[in-house]
């Protein structure tokens, strides 16, 4: 079995730093993406962003509008979900909330779609099938609220 | 203490890692049966941060695939890396450790998770102490199976199959969290999506998939006598499963914010993987030739073959919504968390089934209930036929809607609620059948008969 357990060990390591470099790395060194730089966030809104990963957000919601679905794509009026999202959106987003489920609205966005006053209201009583976020304190509230409002 | 708990007691290690993996299943299922239920009624425990429900999917995750399947499959694994040259494990005493290593590192990831320290990542949300105690575990291991292995005199794909699965680990871990800088993310922007990609499919295809496959043509040809797959068309299923498996994770960004080219790598890889599960399970199925009578006999069996069957039809599903057709409207839905229950549950199952099988092999007592076991299986099998239909269907009904334009989000998801309560059910039958499941491997270490020594051996196989 000796010469198997090296023979499987350096196709195994092969295989897997081939699959990073060409499913990950290749794409993200796009030009496009490389020198893209999205707009910073306020101090508050990088507050809400991490409020938004601490109480996983991201597992119900998703960041990406898919190319097929930018112009019928519905969350109150036909369309309102806005254009195909792009690489370069995402620059510098540490961690990127693309999201694999949607058990609520794709929330790229949200920000030009609702108030403020709105999304106070659905975090604290949780309409439309989501949890009310009651236990958040007044500021973690203003915080997320701060930073779904900067997704636009 | 120490002495007892890096012991060199023949075995040890394996009892422990079963023992693990059967409790942290108890836990990992009971968070899966929670999440379900608040996506079929989203006010369950809502006021409670720490099982509020993005934390619970979290730490649900968490649990379900570092807890509960890997500790199950690692005990299985190294019971048959063991049986080799019939000497045991190379050393015990670092087997135990990487276990200690990794129950510290579930327990801190757990409490950490659930009060909110995570790194926002699905299937990637440990924070970084808890990734590093992870990795030095999984390098452990490494060590000791290859050094194991390697006073092997045979060549058999069943245990190089389970040599790439403990390759895979570190490297998955290391590349898709990007340990090579623990820190700080090394990642951001698009690179991080990708990663985290690479990161999840990894965990299935380089991890967990090889480890299931392995061990169940190992356990099985032992017990039958017979290799279900010859010694070249398993190493080609090995290469097929690591290569397509490394390539596969863009796969769920089809239509997505990456480059196309990326995305049709990943859509052919997933759909690729097919060749390489179809070709495991036919190896189990021929190691049964003549042996189908033994179907009857242990549920072990049954499990083990419903679980590559139900791998299978997921990988099946998997590639299906990787086309750029169905994949317009099945992705981001519901359809996803349907083709997850029969990929993981498919091989948690597979690793159930020869847990079950090796017990005479691990504990030295027989099965203490089979029928218990048979219980088990049947509420695996009703709870995976209640809960994949409805939630591949929910996934459709929702993927419709969308694609109408016309319909609300908040209705689409009102009209799925009665499938997710159906899937809630499921997911509360499959944690009563864990417990049964852990239940019996106590009455099995406390009261089993106990079997000769010489039954204790795993016999290898010479020829298919």
């Amino acid at each position: 079995m000796r010469d198997a357990v090296g023979a499987v060990g350096r196709l195994v390591v092969a295989a897997v730093v081939c699959g990073f470099v060409v499913t990950a790395l290749l794409p993200a060194l796009d030009p496009a993406v490389r020198t893209a730089r999205a707009a910073p966030l306020s101090a508050q809104a990088a507050r809400g962003r991490w409020v938004y990963v601490r109480e996983g957000c991201v597992v119900c919601h998703t960041q990406q509008v898919r190319g097929v679905e930018a112009r019928f794509g519905v969350v109150r009026a036909p369309g309102d979900v806005g254009q195909a999202s792009t690489a370069e959106q995402y620059s510098g987003q540490d961690p990127v909330l693309l999201g694999r489920l949607r058990l609520g609205p794709d929330l790229s966005r949200v920000g030009a779609r609702t108030s403020g006053q709105e999304l106070r209201t659905a975090l604290l009583s949780g309409t439309g099938g989501m949890p009310s976020y009651r236990y958040l304190s007044d500021a973690e509230l203003a915080d997320l609220v701060a930073y779904l409002l900067a997704l636009r | 203490m120490l002495a007892w708990m890096f012991t060199d007691e023949r075995w040890s290690s394996v009892r422990r890692f079963l023992y693990a993996g059967a409790l942290w299943g108890i836990l990992a299922l009971a968070y899966e049966a929670l999440a379900a239920a608040q996506r079929a009624w989203p006010q369950v425990l809502a006021d409670v941060p720490w099982v509020s429900h993005g934390r619970v999917v979290a730490t649900g995750q968490d649990l379900w695939v570092f807890g509960f399947l890997s500790h199950l499959l690692v005990g299985a694994a190294l019971r048959v890396v063991g049986q080799g040259d019939r000497e045991g494990l190379w050393s015990e005493p670092l087997a135990n450790l990487s276990l200690w290593l990794w129950t510290v590192a579930q327990v801190l990831s757990w409490w950490w998770i659930s009060t909110g320290w995570t790194r926002g990542r699905p299937l990637g949300e440990a924070p970084w102490p808890v990734d590093l105690l992870r990795l030095a575990g999984a390098l452990l291991l490494l060590w000791v199976v290859r050094n194991t292995l390697v006073r092997s005199p045979r060549r058999d794909p069943a245990l190089a199959l389970v040599f790439a699965g403990f390759t895979g680990l570190p490297l998955v871990l290391v590349l898709g969290k990007g340990l090579f800088w623990p820190f700080d993310n090394p990642y951001h922007g698009i690179l991080d999506a990708l990663s985290q990609a690479f990161l999840r499919a990894g965990l299935v295809w380089l991890w967990g998939v090889p480890l299931a496959g392995g061990v169940c043509l190992y356990v099985l040809s032992a017990l039958t006598g017979r290799r279900g797959l010859s010694e070249g068309v398993g190493f080609a299923a090995l290469f097929g499963l690591v290569s397509f498996g490394a390539l596969a994770g863009p796969a769920e960004f089809v239509w997505g914010p990456v480059p196309f080219w990326v995305q049709t790598v990943g859509a052919v890889a997933q759909g690729l993987l097919v060749l390489p599960v179809a070709t495991l399970l036919v190896g189990a199925a021929r190691s049964l030739e003549g042996h189908w009578q033994s179907l009857g006999d242990h549920p072990g069996v049954v499990f083990v073959l419903a679980g590559w069957l139900a791998l299978t039809s997921g990988v099946s599903l998997s590639a299906l919504a990787s086309l750029v057709g169905p994949s317009r409207v099945v992705h981001l839905s519901l359809w996803g968390e349907g083709v997850r229950v029969l990929v993981l549950g498919g091989c948690a199952a597979v690793a159930v089934g020869c847990a079950y099988l090796l017990t005479p092999h691990v504990l030295g007592r027989s099965l203490a209930s089979r029928a218990l076991a048979w219980r088990h299986l049947w509420l695996v099998v009703v709870a995976w036929a209640l809960s994949a239909p409805a939630l591949l269907l929910a996934g459709l009904s929702q993927g419709a809607a969308w694609a109408t334009g016309t319909v609300p989000f908040a209705h689409a998801v009102q009209a799925s609620r009665p499938l997710l309560a159906v899937a809630w059910a499921a997911a509360l039958l499959v944690w009563v059948g864990q417990a049964v499941f852990a239940w019996n491997l106590f009455l099995t270490s406390d009261s089993g008969e106990p079997v000769p020594a010489a039954e204790q051996e795993l016999l290898p196989v010479a020829g298919s």
